[in-house]
């Protein structure tokens, strides 16, 4: 019963424990600073606790500082499109292109565009290539305008 | 660099001014390598990972909308170090983590710590046993002195989890350092 009820209930050692490292870096208010005061004054275990805390921050303190010869800077070189860059640019273009005609053709051909008589080449399921034709247009168009907004954010 | 030179200098940088965003660098540089290496523990990764995240940091300099740019610039480095880690992690490569820990000429004296080389290999060796999370809270707290609200915007989490990550940070590193009797 007693395990079980600790379970919920945090006892003055252990809520002063989760706010030594707070307590350390002047990041408690008034209130809570005082209360923790308070049982640090009484509490053994908690100032051994308080105290293995300050002298491994010290330690962390004292690390020798890191240090580099190295500068570092951006090159205008660096800076400017290079041509790898450049093909990219085009195949993404290109990308777009070929999607967002595909996406028309489906949208056509969803209208009766191509084939006026409204004749399907699945036969019997007229609404199966109206529903694929519908997605494909919702998908490439979708693809091809997503590509299109990147490449004009891009250029910005 | 005051806040108001800062901002004139973004404000340069996001118009593409190289020199302006090179100004920035040459400010924030320092605090970004120890940030990275005390994350990496290898110097010439960390060195790697600045250039990186300078890079990065000058492609996305327009979409900074205000705010600490000290945060964005050191959450820029960290996500930085965290590819890095992957990388190695992708790599199975978490044995070189230790190689070229700085090490003082001499033995170090302050108030009353003797900092030998090998406490100086340990502490290094035990930050980098720290989860990431927790790693990076304790990094930004003692190496560059960020407050807990700074913490929060390069984390990108509530303020709770920054002082729990703190706290559970420094509570293992202590049991570490115990472990490895450097305390």
């Amino acid at each position: 019963m007693k395990t079980w009820f600790k379970r919920f209930y945090k006892t003055e050692c252990s809520r002063t424990r989760e706010q030594l490292t707070s307590y350390l870096d002047g990041e408690l208010g008034a209130k809570e600073l005082q209360e923790l005061e308070l049982h640090l004054k009484s509490c053994r275990t908690c100032r051994e606790e308080y105290d293995s805390l300050r002298q491994t921050i010290g330690l962390l303190r004292q690390m020798p500082e890191v240090s580099s010869e190295r500068t570092f800077r951006i090159d205008e070189k660096n800076v400017t499109t290079k041509p790898g860059d450049r093909k990219l640019l085009i195949l993404y273009r290109a990308v777009a292109g070929v999607a967002i005609i595909l996406a028309l053709v489906c949208i056509g051909d969803f209208g009766h565009l191509f084939m006026p008589t409204g004749e399907s080449p699945l036969g019997g399921y007229p609404w199966l290539v109206r529903g694929i034709e519908l997605g494909l247009f919702v998908i490439l168009g979708a693809l091809g305008l997503r590509i299109l907004i990147h490449l004009f954010r891009r250029r910005k | 660099m005051d806040d108001v030179e800062e901002s004139k200098l973004i404000g340069l940088s996001q118009q593409g001014s190289v020199d302006a965003f090179n100004a920035l660098i040459e400010c924030y540089q320092k605090e970004a390598l120890k940030i990275a290496f005390r994350i990496l523990g290898n110097l010439s990764d960390a060195e790697d990972v600045c250039q990186t995240a300078w890079m990065s940091a000058w492609k996305s300099i327009k979409n900074f909308r205000g705010g600490s740019f000290r945060a964005w610039i050191f959450s820029i480095v960290a996500n930085a170090c965290r590819d890095e880690l992957r990388k190695r992690k992708r790599k199975r490569n978490m044995e070189t983590s230790i190689p070229d820990c700085p090490l003082p000429s001499t033995d170090v004296l302050t108030d009353d710590i003797v900092l030998t080389r090998e406490k100086v290999e340990a502490v290094q060796k035990a930050l980098l046993r720290l989860p990431y999370e927790q790693r990076l809270a304790v990094i930004l707290r003692v190496y560059v002195d960020m407050n807990y609200k700074e913490i929060s915007k390069v984390m990108k989490c509530p303020l709770g989890t920054v002082r729990s990550r703190l706290n559970r940070g420094l509570h293992r590193l202590r049991d570490l350092l115990r472990d490895g009797e450097c305390l």
